[in-house]
């Protein structure tokens, strides 16, 4: 089997990762954050050591700001909803996911707030002008992915983190595709609220992400959207605004929380840049076995980084040539991949072949790839 | 060992402050008290040493971590 589904979840994962989990479910996992027995406080102590692994790697100080979720559209409805007041203006890019469109869009609706799209698909300065062209006095936040889930777009975190961070608004970062490949430090890039999730390109299991929010960020004016027990101030309603405990109510997913621990020392151990020198190399190595061939369009074949690849066919729709692929062993993801303004925004017409890679594909199983989608168009 | 619980409102902070505690080479232990000890209900404690108690809470504040009463242990 060639696994090219990456994207959407990294396959395999790492024996530390699964033996970690393991470890932690036959050895301790008590309710972490409920009681003081071993069990409770080993779980709590596991979690713990997370969040300052995931500080740590992300760049900033406070492993408390560190807010577990179950995936990235959990962080981002938790980031998004926590900022968003009525009259509030957001700019996001037509190259979100739903896990970005659909809060702002829904909170516009429910709040009274606004939003503007603009361009991710063109050139840096033409992204950065045309943020800043619709920044206006009520403008909250960026909202915007960091790596396209759909295409080989890397946005300038860095220099759209300084343009917030001169206008005095909040950046908040989709990382679901960057996480673990690109470089990221919240402080240098100027990220409010960094989103995250564990099973993607930090290699741990499903169930688990994450909301980091800078050093410096105000919780007293941000707002919890997730209501209920966290073991403390249990005689108030209110939930507080303390992180991590006062966004993090019910009980969390200790093993998954821990398996994204593993799996974020696996990439450090690695090396995240030779990941992402791995993941753009076969990137690149596919789009040159596949750019010349009559009846495959490869869209933006002229990038650099990426970790997939966004292919159309003659003959054959996107869709029917992953279940082609499925049946010969070859894991893709077709259709419009939860980003439709991204595929509008590049023409696929609406359906559209990705594959999409990790620390563990190889060219071997490339060329493999070729060879097998070669004879499904012929 | 006359002990004192210096009340923390959440287990993470308590954990965090434990930790940093140790390396300033106090020990204490994380403890639940009783409900009915603390303001809110269900919070946390580091039990510790009577004579540490001063010390302790001055690494608390200048590490910026918050803390509620200290109470008998």
């Amino acid at each position: 089997m060639i696994y090219f589904d990456n994207a959407a979840t990294t396959f395999p994962k790492p024996a530390a990762v699964i033996r970690e989990m393991t470890k932690c479910m036959r050895e301790y996992c008590g309710n972490p954050g409920r009681s003081s027995h071993k069990l409770a406080l080993a779980s709590a102590e596991a979690i713990y050591d997370v969040r300052c692994e995931v500080a740590d790697f992300f760049g900033i100080s406070k492993p408390e700001n560190v807010i577990f979720t179950q995936n990235t559209t959990q962080a981002l409805n938790l980031a998004i909803a926590g900022i968003a007041c009525r009259g509030d203006h957001f700019i996001i890019s037509n190259l979100e996911h739903n896990s970005v469109l659909r809060p702002v869009a829904s909170l516009c609706a429910l709040r009274g707030m606004t939003y503007d799209t603009v361009d991710a698909t063109a050139e840096d300065a033409d992204l950065l002008q045309e943020i800043e062209r619709h920044i206006r006095p009520e403008t909250r936040a960026v909202v915007m992915t960091h790596a396209s889930n759909i295409c080989p777009r890397i946005l300038p975190v860095r220099e759209i983190g300084a343009l917030c961070k001169r206008y005095g608004i909040l950046y908040v970062v989709d990382a679901a595709q960057s996480a673990g490949i690109y470089d990221i430090h919240m402080v240098r890039d100027g990220i409010s609220v960094l989103c995250a999730p564990g099973h993607k390109g930090l290699y741990g299991p499903q169930g688990s992400g994450f909301a980091a929010f800078a050093d410096d960020f105000d919780f007293e004016r941000f707002r919890c959207s997730l209501f209920g027990g966290n073991g403390k101030n249990s005689n108030d309603t209110d939930m507080g605004h303390e992180p991590p405990d006062s966004y993090e109510a019910g009980t969390v997913a200790t093993p998954c929380i821990v398996g994204l621990g593993a799996g974020l020392r696996y990439v450090k151990a690695a090396g995240r840049d030779k990941i992402e020198r791995h993941e753009s190399s076969l990137m690149q190595y596919g789009r040159d076995l596949l750019k010349d061939h009559k009846k495959v369009t490869v869209y933006l074949p002229k990038a650099q980084r990426g970790s997939l690849l966004l292919l159309g066919f003659d003959g054959i729709s996107p869709s029917e040539a992953a279940e082609k692929l499925g049946d010969a062993g070859v894991c893709t993801r077709a259709g419009l991949h939860c980003a439709p303004t991204a595929h509008k925004a590049l023409h696929t017409g609406g359906d559209a072949l990705r594959v999409s890679f990790s620390a563990f594909n190889t060219p071997e199983e490339m060329e493999k790839f070729v060879l097998i989608l070669d004879k499904i168009l012929s | 060992m006359d002990v004192r619980v210096i009340t923390i409102a959440s287990q993470t902070a308590a954990i965090k402050a434990q930790r940093m505690l140790r390396k300033n080479g106090i020990r204490c232990r994380i403890v639940r008290p009783s409900p009915r000890q603390t303001p809110h209900g269900c919070g946390w404690g580091l039990q510790l040493d009577v004579y540490s108690v001063n010390a302790a809470i001055d690494f608390l504040e200048a590490a910026d971590i918050p803390f509620g009463d200290v109470i008998i242990g």
